[in-house]
């Protein structure tokens, strides 16, 4: 069918490259052969980092700023754990038994500093504990021994505790697990962000900075990723002690390192079940299909040599899978076996249609046809992925590299092994394809061939009011969402988001005139009045969980004081009075007295309903500002800030990369095709798709994030693999005729590419759709969407393009003559 | 040697939260501005500093603040002080430095070692029950002051305090009135009462030994001096060993504070004369809050 026409100069070329690949087929084998065993020892530096740092833009002011701010307030790392007992009451001697036992055995793990409790901050009824004799460290419950209805008096709706120790009901209590530093790694930060302190200066930074920070990070490395492995036994310590209250009580976890730690977990089990599931309904699917063992056997050993030679170079190159870039396997698994379908379909076609041919023969018809369109598809998926790179998001620029690497291999496997090790088998009979499948991509052309332009407006039609969803997306955030409502985790994590004071971290560094006239307070009475107005500010949100400063301090004493306000003289003298120790530990955090800097720290609740992130930070901003700062006296930073950096980025992000797909994907197609007709005709079912794709999230509801946001770009990258096959078998059909007609493209480009588009586009979107049985909701939407672009560019490849290829580039005249 | 009884009461404000006390305001004539130039602050934060509640309108709506710290000098009543920094009514500053620096080297080689040994030979519960029996014996004077201000129910409180102390409390070493009784002391000075007459504090004065006051405080000091109740159960020299037991008693909590405090003022003299200041003032402002809450309860 294919070598009868007129061998045009790509032709000849790929006919050459075609016998090239059949003789070097030992070449090739013994190639893959050394590449396997010499990558393959890089398998083990594979690595997984899903903490959820690895979601950051680290080069920008934002993240530098809450690295100072971290470096002067020097926040400690902790986790919280609930206690909501089940029978018993929450102030009682069972519980204040339980919580001494868990903390003591917690404080055992080693890299605990301490646990705190109800039971060991020091409880202070009135001001005459700050005078008299005994010291306040001893006013504990430890020590003192309070009655469960003192305690219920002293702790419920304390100004500090309240939201860290005890919920506002007063129904739980919760115990904060504190951790030591590690000395080395803050050292280390410490040196980075001096070095990156330049920046915020206006400063660029020097060759020998970014030199120095690499070697420094390089050195920092290695204890982060043992950090992160103690965290994950430390957590699972810590639910093993928790179990032993079990039958009491209902135990909880939370923070944001324990959001990580489960982040990493579900990512590494996604990775390992959904990677094998897609594997086996590819060897399902390709069993169904082709009815034969080598179909099943060939593609599957070319599939995991790409994955296997992927992971290997990734280990070898230390480039580390984060939460984006964790679905990779299964993309590569898919589309390595989407151009081996093409071929294998091909080769079918050849073999049936020329029985005699010998194995040799076969090979070579089916790379002569398939050879060209199979490099332009698996180019223009690489350039889909490759668009990423340009998304300015640091984490899907790296996962942009990852692909458009795990692409090159995946070309050199499906267009070079797999020819080479097909030509060692022997030729043999093929089966015939299902009949119900030809029956319908004949019914199909025909409807495009009959009424073009009611097919093509039907579509468009369908498409527009699909894209009109696009209007309703929106952009948020929120980790506990990213985990399904049904799981333990989920419960765990909302429980304490909502009833002990949110999850992810957002801080107000504050830099105040802090000396009175006279200069003989540290911490003046204006100062203290516009931190309160700040905090009141802040406090006002619905999403705001806990929210602490000197403040708070300064509320418990007046609390003290018979409810009668401090004078800043006063405050002083307790700032004086205290040990100096002491008042590192209760303000050090809060307040830096050689920056004159203040800090309000708060956790935003994460499960607040309804809760939209760029609004609340449009208002917070205008909040502070009413309440008398000036702009520059304040920094928002911290986590939330920086996830929220990300998301106001994204719709520019989204759109840049999807103007990127559709410039480079008309230039591509353009060399392909040498018609600026056809690469229109060839960019509208995709442009359509991706638009589809981005309506359908909008209508869905689901909110655009750095995991969604891939989605489209993606689709459009593999989607447009079936317009070039498609595209390709209908011009040369076309050519072949006589008249050039629209019947004999229609006709090439059905029987010859529609099975294969057909069958890969269902193997892609069933393997995809298995993630929808994922508890990692990014996933559960990266997959189903993934699924239904597909189906979306099947449907569009087989009515709109066809209709208008008849309509516009076959010749429909010279049809009806002949 | 008979002043030195009520050192404690000006000491007593060093104590955090002070002791409730002291006179009704505004000396409008004298008033020393002794603030520097003041920095801009924004209007919200200063009238919060002064004592005031602020309503601010936000993006959630209105939200209200109370003070928790607050800085309100003699400039007069809340809102007249426009923005700056607190004014201290100091006309005799000169006297009053000299008079402090005579008070100070008084504390630093005479009572601070006095109640060091005191401390170091009478433990911390028999100096607490020690304290007990001078506040004891002090009712009688708290009961005349409420009754002239027409504070009846404290009055009340006074004379049933005296007597369950002076009884069942053995002599006033002990409290049952509180702490079986729940009667709660009700300390009245005589500077209490006349500034519930609307007698105004009256610029700042150091009094020798005694330290910081005012000239209602001081005129308070000292008539209480003649009229304290410990004068009707001592003939004179035991009375005045008794009387300046007590003051050491109450001093003997504070030196250490004194202490540190001077040590780390830049101006000691300012530090100390603003923090009385500003107490007296603030306990002005808030008196009425606080009685409004105890009508409340």
């Amino acid at each position: 069918m294919n070598s009868s026409n007129s061998a045009t100069a790509n032709n000849k070329i790929t006919s050459k490259l075609a016998r090239g690949i059949i003789s070097a087929r030992w070449f090739i084998l013994v190639a893959f052969v050394i590449a396997l065993t010499g990558l393959g020892f890089y398998i083990n530096q594979f690595r997984i980092d899903a903490s959820a740092d690895t979601l950051l833009v680290k080069d920008n002011k934002l993240y530098i700023q809450t690295q100072v701010a971290d470096q002067t307030f020097n926040p400690q790392e902790f986790i919280l754990l609930a206690y909501q007992p089940k029978g018993h009451e929450l102030f009682s001697r069972q519980t204040f038994d339980d919580i001494e036992m868990l903390s003591a055995r917690i404080k055992q793990i080693d890299r605990v500093e301490a646990v705190t409790s109800i039971i060991n901050v020091p409880l202070i009824n009135d001001t005459s504990a700050l005078t008299g004799d005994t010291s306040v460290d001893s006013l504990t419950w430890e020590n003192q021994r309070y009655s469960p209805a003192q305690m219920k008096q002293l702790i419920v709706g304390h100004p500090i505790f309240t939201d860290l120790l005890v919920n506002r009901q007063g129904t739980a209590t919760g115990m904060q697990i504190v951790f030591k530093d590690n000395p080395e790694l803050v050292r280390i930060n410490n040196e980075i962000t001096n070095i990156q302190k330049k920046v915020l200066k206006g400063e660029a930074l020097s060759e020998e900075d970014n030199a120095r920070i690499a070697s420094l990070q390089q050195q920092a490395d290695p204890i982060r990723q043992q950090l992160t492995e103690t965290r994950k036994q430390e957590i699972a310590q810590i639910e093993e002690i928790t179990q032993s209250v079990a039958t009491r009580a209902n135990t909880y976890l939370g923070g944001a390192y324990v959001v990580g730690q489960h982040l990493i977990d579900i990512i590494k089990s996604d990775l390992m079940t959904f990677g094998s599931a897609i594997a086996a309904v590819i060897i399902l699917l390709l069993a169904l299909l082709y009815r034969s063992f080598k179909w099943v056997f060939f593609p599957l050993l070319s599939c995991s040599v790409s994955v296997f030679l992927t992971m290997s170079l990734f280990g070898f190159l230390d480039m580390r899978t984060t939460v984006i870039s964790a679905n990779f396997v299964a993309l590569q698994l898919i589309l390595t076996l989407a151009v081996m379908i093409h071929i294998i379909g091909s080769y079918r076609e050849i073999s049936r249609d020329n029985p005699d041919f010998s194995q040799r023969q076969r090979i070579i018809a089916t790379l002569e046809d398939k050879l060209s369109p199979c490099f332009y598809a698996t180019l223009t998926t690489s350039v889909g992925f490759g668009s990423l790179i340009f998304s300015g998001l640091q984490p899907v620029v790296a996962f942009g590299w990852m692909m458009l690497m795990s692409m090159l291999i995946t070309m050199a496997v499906s267009l070079l092994l797999f020819p080479a090790l097909l030509s060692f088998l022997p030729a043999s009979k093929e089966t015939t394809e299902y009949r119900f499948i030809t029956g319908f991509l004949a019914a199909t052309r025909k409807l495009s061939l009959k009424a073009p332009l009611a097919v093509s407006a039907a579509v468009l039609a369908l498409f527009v009011v699909a894209a009109l969803g696009i209007s309703r997306l929106n952009v948020e955030n929120s980790f506990i969402n990213y985990f399904d409502t049904d799981t333990q985790i989920h419960q765990e994590l909302a429980f304490i988001d909502r009833e002990f004071g949110g999850s992810t971290a957002l801080d107000i560094v504050l830099k105040l005139d802090d000396e009175n006239a006279d200069g003989e307070v540290v911490l003046n009475a204006n100062t203290v009045a516009q931190l309160q107005l700040a905090q009141a500010a802040i406090k006002a949100f619905e999403a705001t969980g806990s929210v602490t400063s000197v403040v708070n301090f300064t509320e418990l004493a007046k609390q003290l004081n018979g409810g009668r306000p401090l004078t800043e003289y006063e405050l002083n003298t307790i700032y004086v009075l205290l040990d100096e120790k002491v008042v590192n530990q209760l303000v050090g955090a809060y307040f830096s007295e050689a920056d004159n800097t203040f800090r309000i720290s708060t956790r935003i609740q994460d499960t607040t309903e309804g809760l939209n992130r760029q609004q609340f930070m449009d208002q917070l901003n205008s909040d502070l500002q009413a309440v008398g700062l000036e702009k520059d006296q304040y920094q928002l930073t911290s986590l939330f800030v920086l996830y929220q950096d990300i998301l106001s980025r994204l719709f520019d992000s989204q759109i840049k990369t999807l103007g990127i797909v559709y410039a480079v994907l008309a230039v591509v197609l353009f060399a392909i095709f040498r018609s600026i007709k056809v690469t229109f005709i060839a960019l509208l079912p995709n442009v359509l798709t991706t638009l589809g794709i981005l309506g359908v999230v909008g209508w869905a509801g689901i909110s655009l994030d750095i995991m969604t946001i891939t989605i489209a770009a993606i689709a459009m990258g593999i989607a447009v693999d079936d317009t070039i096959h498609f595209l390709h078998s209908y011009l040369q059909g076309m050519k072949s005729s006589d008249g050039k007609t629209a019947t004999a493209g229609s006709e090439s480009a059905f029987g010859h590419s529609g099975l294969a588009i057909l069958f890969t586009s269902v193997i892609i979107a069933t393997g995809f759709s298995l993630f929808g049985f994922s508890d990692f909701l990014p996933s559960v939407y990266f997959g189903l969407l993934t699924a239904l672009a597909m189906l979306f560019a099947l449907f569009t490849d087989l009515t709109l393009l066809p209709a208008l290829l008849n309509r516009f580039v076959g010749n429909r005249k010279s049809a009806k003559a002949e | 040697m008979q002043v030195s009884k009520s050192s404690a009461l000006a000491l007593c404000f060093l104590i955090l939260g002070g002791c409730a006390s002291a006179p009704q305001n505004t000396a409008k004539s004298t008033a020393e501005v002794n603030s520097v130039q003041a920095p801009k602050e924004p209007e919200l934060a200063s009238e919060l500093a002064r004592g005031e509640k602020v309503t601010v309108q936000t993006s959630q709506g209105p939200i209200e603040i109370e003070p928790t710290v607050v800085a309100i000098g003699d400039g007069g009543q809340p809102g007249t002080e426009q923005g700056g920094e607190p004014v201290y009514n100091d006309p005799w500053e000169g006297f009053n430095r000299a008079m402090f620096s005579f008070n100070n080297v008084s504390y630093r080689y005479v009572l601070i070692p006095l109640s060091d040994g005191y401390k170091f030979v009478v433990p911390g519960v028999v100096r607490d029950k020690i304290g007990n029996a001078f506040d004891n014996l002090r009712e009688p004077l708290n009961l005349v002051n409420n009754t002239v201000s027409g504070e009846f129910s404290h009055a009340g409180s006074n004379l049933g305090r005296f007597l369950i102390n002076s009884t069942i409390g053995l002599l006033g070493l002990f409290d049952p009135a509180e702490a079986w009784f729940d009667i709660a002391p009700q300390k009245q000075t005589i500077a209490n009462t006349l500034q519930d007459y609307d007698i105004t504090s009256g610029p700042y004065l150091v009094i020798p030994i005694l330290g910081p006051s005012d000239t209602r405080g001081a005129f308070s000091t000292l008539t209480e001096g003649f009229v304290h109740p410990v004068n009707y159960i001592a003939d004179p020299p035991e009375r005045y060993q008794l009387r300046m037991f007590d003051g050491l008693d109450d001093f003997s909590e504070q030196s250490d504070i004194y202490q540190q405090l001077y040590d780390q003022a830049d101006d000691p003299y300012i530090y100390f004369r603003n923090q009385y200041i500003q107490g007296q003032r603030r306990d002005e402002l808030f008196e009425l809050s606080d009685s409004e809450q105890q009508n409340n309860e």
